[in-house]
């Protein structure tokens, strides 16, 4: 599997403060990577080690395959687009201004690109206006325009869509899907608004108190989301034995708890279980949501 | 370094108080030469120009504080630096680019200052007596003192993160050297001996004494280094007290290198947000 983006062991401490631990993500070449958790949990502080503006404790960091302790990252660093908690624009300055000073940053004498980046982001008709009297949701366009100037392999957006109205909201998922298909972009997306998470990553990865509990594929998560039915029981040892022979998806939750996912007719699955000796002391039938899912795993790992 | 060269200068040919502080600069230079000119007119006197080239020392330091914590808190405050690092430029030479930029804006300040009092000033009020030697050896301590200035602002600028606490420092730093060069001219300048009067029959008759204020050899030495250091102590100087002026361009070497490696070595590992 290629990875653009994996992290080993990494850590950053703030004097005795542990903001990440031993967090471990892999972003595979293409995908939309979900970066989920709650305020604090510590994906702003991988975004920010990632992009080089920190640096980690321990631990290391590849982007494009290069060790972030090898002095050729700053090369690789040259294919990122990166937006870190706010969009970094001059708010003096105009939209075109804008561009053109990350279009001289980047050494790039052609600027006729510009046109084409702010058609692509919704800002074509800004003219002279200074980005400081854009909307929020302009403000983010412009950012990401700017993160666009280098043609990134990768595009990291740090809580895109905070602050944004339903409209923005939406023009901001339409960007990020376009990028992705048409330019063949990979992109590591952080938000805690999972519904809208749910709608465009391809792979997740679930943060919480600074480590990486989880990661899984949209695929893999659908599958687990579509249907699911919790059980109640006594001997969790012997329903998950049951489970595994019959290559049932199941998942243990706590001591007394199961889940069991996929499309099953109840009655004959319960039939079944109590043909095996196996009798629940409850069964709910639940359709799962990204929502649940996360709450679950957060709760998990903090009975862990 | 070439890239953030250029994109730092067409940021800096859009920034209006960049302009307007070279507003600033032009109009001190006439106000000087007009202020001159009428004193001449009024009382029929005998101006030399040559103390008007050293005037830009009063205002360079202000000027230099001002856009530093400005064009450079701005980076930090719209979160442009970061934009820089993402893409890879290097650390030492985003620092050492904010350093060359304003180092070339207050050599272009000084210069255009020196430019406006010469083309003005000598046919306004004549009377040149400065040695062209003496002159360029005085442009030279001005344009070193200035940059030195400058490595003094970059480095607050680039380590403090809050664009208002770096202004405030920035100004607090140009009135303190200011304040604290003043009295240590006022120290260096006290005559050795001063005058007492005695009551002798009712008549107060004048005495030289020792004037108790004047420092010892180890004093006046100490202070002399002090003042040196400071840019504006060394502005100070060169409008009068007599000194080894040779000796001024290598105080403000040391303190730029002293002030840029310190910077560069706590930028470098400064955790950006």
């Amino acid at each position: 599997m290629e990875y653009i983006l994996e992290t080993n062991n990494l850590e950053k401490k703030y004097k005795n403060f542990k903001a990440i631990s031993d967090l471990n993500i892999h972003v595979k070449k293409g995908a939309i990577y979900g970066l989920i958790g709650k305020n604090g949990a510590g994906k702003t502080t991988l975004i920010r080690l990632i992009c080089g503006l920190q640096n980690p404790t321990s631990g290391t960091y590849s982007i494009f395959g290069v060790k972030n302790t090898d002095k050729k990252i700053l090369r690789e660093r040259e294919r990122i687009g990166a937006i870190v908690e706010t969009p970094s624009i001059y708010v003096n300055m105009s939209a075109k201004d804008n561009l053109l000073e990350q279009f001289k940053l980047i050494g790039l004498p052609n600027t006729e690109a510009i046109d084409e980046l702010l058609k692509l982001v919704g800002l074509e008709n800004t003219g002279n206006k200074k980005a400081k009297n854009f909307s929020l949701g302009m403000k983010q366009r412009l950012g990401i325009a700017i993160a666009l100037v280098n043609n990134p392999d990768l595009l990291i957006l740090d809580e895109p869509i905070n602050g944004l109205d339903p409209e923005g909201i939406i023009e901001i998922r339409e960007l990020i899907l376009k990028l992705n298909k048409k330019k063949k972009i990979t992109i590591l997306i952080s938000s805690h608004y999972l519904d809208e998470l749910s709608k465009i990553a391809t792979d997740y990865g679930f943060v919480d108190n600074g480590g990486i509990i989880k990661e899984i594929s949209s695929e893999e998560l659908n599958k687990k989301m579509e249907h699911k039915i919790e059980l109640k029981v006594t001997d969790i040892k012997k329903f998950s034995k049951y489970f595994e022979k019959n290559k049932i998806i199941y998942e243990v939750i706590d001591d007394n708890t199961i889940n069991v996912y996929g499309k099953i007719n109840l009655s004959k699955f319960i039939n079944d279980l109590s043909k095996n000796d196996l009798v629940a002391d409850e069964v709910h039938e639940k359709e799962e949501t990204l929502e649940n899912y996360y709450m679950n795993l957060i709760g998990g790992a903090k009975n862990d | 370094m070439i890239k953030l060269l250029n994109a730092g200068f067409s940021r800096l040919k859009k920034d209006k108080l960049f302009w307007g502080l070279t507003i600033v600069i032009i109009g001190f230079a006439l106000l000087l030469l007009y202020n001159a000119y009428s004193d001449m007119k009024e009382y029929n006197s005998v101006v030399s120009v040559d103390g008007y080239f050293l005037n830009i020392g009063a205002l360079i330091g202000f000027a230099i504080a001002i856009l530093s914590s400005v064009f450079l808190g701005n980076e930090y405050s719209n979160g442009t630096l970061r934009n820089k690092i993402v893409i890879g430029h290097n650390r030492i030479k985003i620092y050492l680019s904010n350093l060359i930029i304003l180092s070339i804006i207050s050599i272009f300040w000084v210069l255009l200052f020196e430019i406006i009092i010469a083309c003005i000033g000598i046919p306004l009020l004549g009377n040149v007596q400065m040695s062209i030697n003496t002159f360029l050896l005085m442009l030279g301590i001005i344009l070193l003192f200035s940059i030195a200035y400058v490595s003094i602002f970059t480095f607050i600028a680039m380590v403090c993160s809050n664009k208002t606490a770096t202004s405030i420092i920035c100004l607090v730093i140009v009135f303190a050297m200011m304040g604290a060069s003043s009295i240590l001219l006022n120290i260096l300048t006290t005559p050795p001996m001063t005058t007492e009067y005695t009551m002798v029959d009712g008549q107060p008759i004048p005495q030289e004494v020792p004037n108790p204020r004047y420092p010892t050899e180890q004093e006046r030495k100490v202070y002399e280094v002090i003042l040196n250091i400071l840019p504006q102590g060394q502005a100070f100087s060169i409008l009068g007290y007599e000194s080894n002026y040779k000796i001024l361009p290598l105080y403000s070497l040391g303190v730029i290198i002293a002030f840029t490696g310190a910077g560069i070595f706590i930028f470098k590992r400064k955790d950006l947000k």
